[in-house]
């Protein structure tokens, strides 16, 4: 773990604002002015009513939106000063994103969707897989490895989202909505098997919510929008 | 998984457009291989005629003809010439080898030339710098003297019904010579093939190229001689020695030229003693009132130039297939894109960087169209494979369906077989094709097709 080495992980949030382009030709303020530090290792669970913001903020932590102001950097890199080009490079070394929707590849097997932020980062094809089937393995997946997604039930589409947000072995990983579509006990199971993996790995850890339950179990928070 | 598994992945998800669209292109280039194979077979079988046949000597009339029915054993024969031509030329000293043909008859629909042991003479090549050889048995028998002899009496005969009174005497002493004169054959290697013949067979020669009904001669020859294959026209000849072939009295070949008084005969090739010679007989020759001599390869350079014009036009028709294929498969590609910029989202938010979605998208064109290239190309061999026998039959030569083609790239380049230009060029075309839909792929915006649609 290279947080123990001394290399600064933190993520540091800084003033971020985002507005989107609303239908009558106004602005809609989504993201006024967040600021945050999130120290490596760490969890913070983001929370707020729906449409309040909270996958905009995820998507200009991991670089895929750029804010409209502010910085965001993790560690002495700066996502905010970064080319575009740059931010996806980063993103694919250091950054694990679990989708509030999974998003896995429909036409890829469970064990190639684990593999696909490897291979994007220049694995080569065995390694990637390999490392891939391991990971699935350790969350009781080895013998759904080589299904489809829309073979599998939810909660091992969820497993499956949640081994390729980390299997390489990134410093920040993104949860949105972890838990949506699962019921209370899969819900409780799969922020375990989150946090050991984040633990494992490492990473710091920010999860998106509403459900009162899971904003429960952290103590960190942060607010967005009214908080409804 | 590699990226090239994620390209074959994303094909496999669309089958039917993938395996329609390399079809398309598949079909084109089948078009491009087979036209380009069978202009190189065609040009190189034509070429050859010039080293086997370098001079040709036949009746004035159309060089065209003549080379076509000397060489290729096509269309009809241009007519007769004067033996004494032949004679002329056999006793020359420019000349190395003269070899008579006398055509006319056929045997079960194929060509009977009457001709000399002079075929062969190791001069006599019909590919360049090889002889035909017998795969089995001998070569027939030819009597010079004997031959002479025919000649004679024809002549003879000749200026005997020519004079006025019309006096038929001495008539009947020839034919006892006939009685025991050798009429033996030898066959080509797809005579035999096609006709199941071995040594030892009779041949019935009938009147006429055509076959069929004419009435058959009263003769029988015997095959003494089966040729190796030579994948020219020659392969489907029935040779026979050129006195017998004189002796029957229906004969062409034994017909009597009214202009010169003399027996005709239909061609005579002619072998120079160096390349010199024919050059300067060949005009002196071309001066003479009663026969013509053409060289086989300036004639059909100039029908190759004609030939030679078609054949590009239709090469650039193909290739504008294959190109119309190819950017169909990437307007497919592009069709399609819509519904797959959810899944190029979740790439780039995974880690795919631009210019690999990019690439992804470029590869998808590219192996489709190498895919249909693939099949194309081998579409197109067998292509001409499955026509060298109408080939053979319409054009009087074997195209070697699988013969390597060397495209020239210029003089300072080496040159590469035509497999590997085809695939470059489809590549390069694929490659910029599929640029279109792979420029939308990489202008995606990750964040707004993240979500599935509400
Ligand atoms: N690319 C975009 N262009 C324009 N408007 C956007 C875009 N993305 C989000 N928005 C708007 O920004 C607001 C916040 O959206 P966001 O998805 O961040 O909310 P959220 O908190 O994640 O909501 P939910 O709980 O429903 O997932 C919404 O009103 C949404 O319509
Ligand atoms: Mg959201």
């Amino acid at each position: 773990m290279s947080s123990e080495t001394g290399e600064d992980r933190t993520l540091r949030v800084k003033d971020v604002r985002k507005a989107w382009p609303r239908a009558d030709g106004g602005r809609r303020v989504v993201l006024d002015a967040v600021s945050f530090e999130l120290e490596a290792g760490g969890t913070l669970c983001v929370v707020g009513g729906s449409g309040s913001g909270k996958t905009t903020l995820l998507h200009i932590l991991s670089g895929i939106t750029a804010p409209d102001a502010g910085s965001v950097s993790l560690g002495r890199e700066d996502l905010t000063a970064m080319s575009e080009s740059g931010r996806d490079r980063f993103r694919a070394r250091h950054i694990g994103y679990m989708f509030q929707t999974f998003n896995l590849v429909g036409m890829l097997s469970a064990v190639e969707n684990v593999a696909l932020p490897l291979v994007f980062g220049g694995a080569s094809p065995s390694a990637a897989k390999h490392r891939a089937g391991v990971l699935l393995e350790r969350l009781s997946m080895s013998d759904r490895a080589d299904q489809r997604p829309a073979a599998l039930s939810v909660g091992e589409q969820q497993r499956v989202a949640l081994a390729r947000a980390v299997v390489a072995d990134p410093w920040l990983i993104l949860a949105d909505e972890p838990t949506a579509s699962l019921d209370p006990r899969n819900a409780a199971d799969a922020l375990a098997l989150l946090e050991s993996e984040a633990t494992r790995t490492g990473a710091s850890l920010v999860i998106v919510t509403h459900d009162p339950a899971v904003r429960g179990r952290y103590a960190r928070h942060l607010v967005i929008g009214d908080g409804s | 998984m590699s990226f090239f598994a994620l390209v074959m992945r994303s094909l496999a998800a669309r089958k039917t457009s993938t395996l329609l669209t390399a079809l398309g292109a598949a079909l084109g280039v089948a078009l491009v291989a087979a036209v380009t194979v069978l202009g190189r077979e065609v040009e190189t079988s034509y070429r050859n005629s010039g080293s086997g046949f370098p001079m040709i000597l036949g009746p004035k009339g159309s060089p065209m003809q003549l080379v076509l029915n000397t060489v290729y054993h096509l269309d009809k024969s241009p007519g007769l010439m004067p033996f004494r031509a032949y004679e002329e030329m056999r006793d020359a000293r420019w000349v190395r080898l003269a070899v008579p043909y006398a055509v006319g008859d056929s045997f079960r629909g194929f060509r009977v030339v009457g001709t000399t042991d002079a075929i062969f003479n190791e001069r006599f090549t019909p590919l360049p710098k090889q002889p035909l050889k017998l795969a089995v048995g001998r070569a027939f028998k030819h009597d010079p003297n004997f031959f002479a002899h025919i000649v004679d009496d024809l002549r003879k005969k000749a200026a005997a019904t020519s004079r006025p009174s019309g006096a038929k005497d001495d008539g009947h002493d020839h034919h006892h010579h006939h009685d025991d004169m050798p009429a033996e054959a030898v066959v080509g290697a797809t005579v035999a093939k096609e006709l199941g013949l071995s040594i030892g067979a009779k041949i019935e020669p009938t009147h006429g190229v055509e076959g069929g009904k004419d009435h058959k001669h009263e003769h029988l020859w015997t095959l003494t001689g089966i040729l190796a294959p030579t994948g020219t026209a020659i392969d489907r000849l029935v040779f026979i020695n050129i006195e017998s072939f004189f002796a029957i009295d229906e004969h062409q070949g034994g017909a009597i030229l009214p202009e010169s008084g003399d027996v005709g005969v239909s061609a005579v090739i002619v072998y120079p003693v160096a390349a010199t010679q024919r050059a300067i007989m060949m005009p002196r020759l071309n001066k003479r009132s009663d026969i013509q001599a053409v060289s086989p390869s300036e004639t059909i350079r100039n029908l190759l130039d004609i030939v030679g014009n078609v054949d590009k036009v239709l090469l650039l028709e193909a290739a504008l297939a294959v190109v119309v294929a190819i950017l169909g498969t990437a307007v497919a590609i592009y069709n399609l894109m819509n519904e797959r910029l959810r899944e190029i989202a979740i790439l780039r938010a995974v880690g795919a960087r631009r210019g690999q979605v990019l690439g992804l998208v470029v590869g998808e064109s590219v192996v489709v169209a190498l895919m249909g290239t693939a099949v194309g190309l081998l579409l197109g061999r067998l292509l001409i494979f499955g026509i060298a026998d109408h080939v053979a039959k319409t054009a009087g030569f074997v195209p070697d369906a699988f013969a390597p083609v060397i495209i020239s790239l210029g003089d300072t380049l080496p040159g590469l077989p035509f497999e590997v230009v085809a695939v470059l060029a489809v590549a390069v075309v694929a490659a910029l094709a599929g640029l279109l839909p792979a420029v939308k792929a990489y202008r995606t915006q990750v964040a707004r097709h993240l979500s599935p649609p509400t």
